[in-house]
């Protein structure tokens, strides 16, 4: 069973991307910041990353960083979900393990679905 | 041939007679014999000897007779023998007096005479002798080449017949100077523009003078009388004469200071222009030499050794004790042997021009510093460097005038120590504050005019003791007086024109830059405002972008999960959905209003409908909100009942309340206290929200109420809101006449943020009980 870690500071959204991943037959696993992330990849590699961008203590790119600079830590799909559609559209090129970049509001959990399905998939 | 000494004369007079005597004696015997003999001795001692050796002679005859009579003793008593004494005596004498008279003296006066003649012909001048009948004795061979007479034909005329005088400007003939002589016994003739007609017609200007010839009494026996052709003389002492004049015109006229010194650097010329130029008048310093003057010897000295002229400037003193730059130029005086009579010396005040090409210059220094000059501060530096410092000053201020007009502010102080306040009213009774205020130069020369202008003066220069002089100078920009300067001296200073000039020139330059530095200034803090407010509305509007699409997020995404067809949700699935959509919904909705309200604060539309309200019935209002936020914490209430009421806009400072109580949640960890506390202070009603949090930095406590600031997250706390809270709160206070503000929190930690609202002062009493009975 595939497993997906949430990285996403509001409740409801964790809620919202778990609630319908858990009911389409996928685990996942809730951070409510950067630093949670981490511990959570660290204990375990999960078969995705849905990561928002705007985290209380870091963004989602600062945490990809780390991510890529930890070498004990295997290349896994990520999905960036934000709501900063001003900013950083192009930062996501410098990340080639970005595999989507989803703008809130999201369009509907269609959308989201498939990208998970998708980078799930590609592994 | 040489005339024997006096003393032969005696001894021969005296010598032959006795040897005379003693021979006839011894021979003869005869006392006729011995009588003729000593008549014939005493004849030849009187042509040998003259009239001295013929006295001699007698006396020692008359002695020979007696020594012949007592000696001999074969003469009988001397009675009897008398009247040969008295005949010998009789006719020596008459011998003596005849010959003396007629045939020696005649014979000596011919000697004199011949030796006087020599003389007279070889004197250069004329030179007459005249008797005291008025005719001319003698006349040497000048004064006959001068009167064309001829020296023979002269004598014997009458003088003024030999010498015709005339008056050289009124032509009437002069009396016979002798003749004048003789009557005044002294001569009064003109003797400058005397002129003698000779005997041909010619006119001859002469000089003369005339003196009297007196016998051996002081009887005067004649005159003699000396005339000059003057012709060649005074053509030239004419030509000299208007040389002089001409000279002495020049030195009066010349504007450049014309001094003469002699050989030993003594005065003897000075001219009106040095008298100008350093104080002192001819009369003064003629045959002086004056100290540091040229006459100092180092002076002269190069035009000693042949330099022609020398030019040289040096600070020389004056009467009145200033110092002038003189420049001179020196050349040595020469007669007609070349040799050096003197030194010329001429001499150019250049101090005025000096100063006013230092001050051109130092002007133009100014300018060019200036141009750097992008900061009031910067201004201010240069009126120490470029204008105070140069003039020696003891200290300098620059103050500028208040934006309100109604003090000065001290922008830069240099030299006067610690202490000095940095503003001063503008009725201050100090010069500097005086000159900013009326737009005028004050210029102090000494401290007695210091203390009788500015007697009640404590500030800015007055305690500072060594203050002598002070130069208060605007700073004006067109009519603008933006401030000014004041610059103090520690001795006495006379402000003359000219630097006068210079430092208001120098003010106007300064406020110019000080203008253009303030406008520079203005315009850099309006462009960095509006950069700033630039940035915000760009963060601005990502900020509530974002946090607008959060929860429209949750909305769409929960919406759309209901919707979708590939899962069947359950009812308790379902409801959850719906209730977060709705409580999404009403953040939203909240959020809206927000914008709304801060929107309405910033464009001055907020409506506040105020009323008389107490204080704890807002509280009342708002207290279950405020239960929901503080629900993981433990809220404490303290508002008297008995407050006063305030005036105020209840639903508003309901919202105030919620959104500072929500703040101290939001930061605050949780099971940590929140006080909410409302008291009087002065006259206004305090309320004292205080929080356990992190609290917030001295320097952020002003920077938190801007829109869109967020204090920094701590604790992981989750950042909500979009930092509208503060900036709708102050808005909201400021829209009461109210204020807002951080107090220092106790000494622990935490946040004590406070508002206060007027107090509603009209029919307090009625009103007190009314919101309670409500």
């Amino acid at each position: 069973m595939a497993r997906v870690l949430i990285v996403e500071d509001e409740a409801n959204i964790r809620r919202l991307i778990s609630v319908n991943l858990n009911a389409r037959g996928i685990a996942t696993q809730e951070a409510k910041n950067a630093k949670e992330g981490l511990d959570l990849l660290r204990a375990s590699v999960p078969d995705a990353l849905i990561l928002d961008v705007k985290l209380p203590d870091m963004t989602g790119w600062e945490l990809l960083d780390h991510i890529m600079d930890d070498e004990t830590l295997p290349t896994i799909p990520v999905i960036i979900l934000t709501a900063q559609v001003l900013e950083n559209r192009a930062e996501s090129v410098s990340y080639p393990n970005v595999c989507d970049v989803i703008y809130k509001p999201i369009s509907g959990i269609d959308r989201l679905m498939q990208a998970v399905h998708q980078a799930v998939g590609d592994q | 041939m040489k005339t024997p000494s006096y003393l032969t004369r005696l001894l021969i007079g005296l010598a032959l007679p006795l040897l005379a005597a003693a021979a006839v004696l011894r021979v003869t015997g005869s006392r006729e014999v011995l009588l003729m003999l000593l008549l014939g001795t005493l004849f030849l001692a009187s042509l040998i000897g003259g009239i001295a050796s013929s006295l001699a002679a007698m006396a020692g005859a008359i002695g020979s007779i007696l020594w012949a009579v007592t000696d001999q003793g074969t003469i009988p008593i001397p009675r009897m023998f008398l009247p040969e004494l008295a005949v010998f005596t009789s006719v020596g004498l008459a011998m003596i007096i005849l010959m003396e008279v007629r045939m020696i003296k005649p014979r000596r006066d011919q000697r004199e005479a011949g030796h006087l003649r020599a003389t007279f012909a070889s004197i250069g001048d004329a030179v007459m002798v005249g008797g005291m009948d008025g005719r001319i004795l003698l006349i040497n061979d000048a004064a006959a080449r001068l009167t064309g007479w001829d020296v023979e034909g002269a004598v014997g005329q009458l003088a003024q017949n030999v010498i015709r005088l005339v008056d050289g400007t009124t032509r009437s003939p002069l009396q016979n100077p002798i003749i004048g002589l003789l009557q005044s016994s002294d001569s009064d003739l003109p003797s400058e523009t005397l002129v003698l007609i000779r005997r041909d017609q010619h006119e001859v200007p002469v000089e003369h003078s005339t003196s009297p010839i007196r016998d051996k009494q002081g009887v005067m026996i004649g005159a003699v009388m000396v005339v000059r052709d003057v012709s060649v003389h005074s053509h030239h002492k004419r030509v000299l004469q208007e040389a002089n004049a001409s000279f002495r015109a020049l030195i009066n006229a010349a504007p450049l200071a014309i001094m003469v010194f002699d050989l030993n650097g003594r005065i003897t010329m000075w001219s009106p222009a040095a008298e100008r130029m350093f104080g002192w008048s001819e009369s003064e310093v003629l045959g002086m030499s004056l100290p540091r003057m040229p006459g100092d010897s180092r002076e002269f000295s190069a035009p000693r050794q042949g330099v022609p002229v020398i030019r040289y400037e040096a600070l020389r003193p004056t009467k009145d004790g200033r110092q002038l730059n003189v420049n001179f130029s020196t050349a040595a005086l020469k007669d007609d042997h070349d040799e050096i009579t003197g030194f010329i010396v001429i001499a150019e005040d250049v101090t005025h021009s000096k100063r006013a090409a230092l001050f051109d210059h130092t002007l133009q220094s100014i300018t060019t510093a200036l141009s750097q000059a992008v900061t009031p501060q910067n201004v201010a530096e240069i009126i120490v460097s470029r204008i105070a410092d140069p003039l020696g000053s003891l200290a300098c201020v620059t103050v500028v005038l208040s934006e309100n007009g109604q003090s000065v502010e001290v922008l830069e102080s240099r030299g006067l120590g610690a202490g000095m306040p940095s503003q001063f009213p503008l009725d201050s009774p100090d010069p500097l504050v005086d000159c900013v205020r009326t737009t005028t130069s004050i210029w102090l020369n000494t401290q007695d005019e210091y203390r009788h202008y500015y007697p009640l003066s404590q500030d800015i220069f007055q305690q500072y003791a060594s203050t002598h002089a002070l130069a208060c100078v605007p700073l004006a920009a067109g009519k603008r007086t933006l401030g000014g300067f004041g610059i103090s001296f520690p001795g006495p200073r006379t402000f003359d024109h000219l630097e006068q000039t210079f430092l208001e020139a120098a003010a106007q330059q300064c406020a110019l830059a000080l203008d253009r530095a303030r406008l520079y200034e203005a315009e850099a803090k309006a462009r960095r405002a509006a950069e700033r407010a630039d940035l915000l509305k760009v963060q601005f509007l990502a900020m509530i972008s974002h946090e607008l699409r959060t929860p429209l997020t949750s909305i769409k995404g929960f919406a759309s999960s209901l919707l979708a067809t590939d899962v069947v949700w359950d009812e308790t699935r379902q409801r959850e959905f719906i209730e977060i959509i709705s409580n999404e919904s009403d953040a939203l909705t909240d959020l809206i209003d927000q914008l709304l309200d801060f929107s309405r604060i910033e464009s001055g539309t907020l409506r506040i409908v105020k009323e008389p309200v107490s204080v704890l019935s807002i509280l009342e209002d708002v207290l279950p909100q405020l239960r929901t936020l503080t629900i993981d914490h433990l809220l404490r209430v303290n508002v008297p009942e008995t407050l006063p009421l305030v005036d105020a806009d209840r639903r508003r400072i309901g919202q105030v309340l919620t959104n500072l109580v929500g703040n101290a949640a939001r930061y605050a960890p949780t099971m940590t206290e929140i006080w909410i506390s409302a008291f009087v202070e002065e006259d206004m009603i305090c309320v004292d929200i205080r929080d356990e949090g992190p609290g917030i930095a001295p320097e952020d406590r002003e920077r938190v109420f801007e829109p869109f600031r967020q204090g920094a997250r701590v604790n992981g706390a989750e950042g909500k809101g979009v930092g509208l809270g503060l900036a709708i709160s102050r808005g909201l206070i400021d829209a009461h006449q109210g204020k807002i503000w951080f107090r220092d929190p106790p000494p622990e930690t935490g946040t004590v943020i406070s508002f206060g609202l007027p107090v509603y002062f009209a029919e307090r009493l009625e009103s007190r009980e009314e919101p309670e009975a409500a």
